[in-house]
């Protein structure tokens, strides 16, 4: 991102535009570089499904960290929230799975599921302006 | 060679210092929302001692950090929403802040 290019944007730019400037330049960025750790819970979850379902649900895995990779203000508010909860429900998944095999220790679940909940906090921010969303 | 929280609650202070320098620019208190974020790294660096020794810490570490992140950019889109276009400045410094910390924390 070339900042200096937005300045002259910027003396006319209003508060509102200042909150999705932030959304594009931060809150974008900090949510696709968590969705690598999330994308490999999800996955894991979709691995304990029934093998009739597991590639739909792969499927609704893959495509919506490639809208938030891809960061497109119109993916992310049409497309990626509506399939979110279902993404979220199989990252959980994850997390309970790997714990359950051992693979990862209570505490290190703790974190990871934590991660799936900031994340969470973060999508409704970038749709939101209502404060109470990321406290 | 400082340890993995010790990076954590560093970090939460450089946020501090940079959201605090900032909101004294704009004549504006930023201090609440600051706060916020420095207690949430302060709960992280709790929550990654204790799972220090488990199998997976690596990914407990990397989840913390992104928890970190996840929860500073968005304390920033609602302080940019409230006050001033520069705010985006700070939440841009802050998110540096903690990029410059990633390696260590890794």
């Amino acid at each position: 991102m070339n900042y200096k290019a937005l300045f002259p944007a910027a003396i006319v730019i209003t508060v509102g535009c200042a909150g999705q400037t932030a959304r594009e330049e931060v809150l974008v960025p900090a949510m696709r570089l968590a969705s690598h750790g999330i994308e490999m819970d999800a996955e894991a979850g979709v691995n304990t499904l029934p093998a009739e379902i597991r590639e739909a649900n792969r499927a609704i895995v893959a495509r919506f960290f490639d809208i938030i990779r891809e960061g497109k203000d119109e993916g992310i508010r049409l497309d990626a929230i509506g399939s979110w909860g279902r993404v979220r429900e199989l990252a959980e998944l994850g997390v309970r799975a790997k714990l359950e095999d051992e693979i990862i220790g209570d505490e290190v679940a703790s974190l990871l599921l934590g991660r799936i909940s900031d994340f969470d906090k973060a999508l409704r921010a970038y749709i939101t302006r209502s404060p109470a969303m990321v406290d | 060679m400082p340890t993995k929280e010790q990076v954590l609650e560093e970090a939460g202070k450089q946020i501090l210092m940079e959201i605090s320098f900032r909101a004294n620019e704009l004549g504006a208190s930023f201090d609440s929302g600051a706060e916020d974020v420095v207690r949430f790294i302060s709960a992280k660096a709790a929550e990654l001692s204790l799972a220090v020794g488990q199998p997976g810490f690596d990914d407990a570490v990397i989840a913390a950090r992104d928890s970190v992140l996840l929860k500073a950019a968005g304390r920033a889109v609602l302080e940019a929403e409230g006050f001033d276009d520069t705010l985006k400045e700070t939440a841009r410094s802050s998110l540096s802040i903690v990029a410059k910390l990633i390696p260590l924390l890794i």
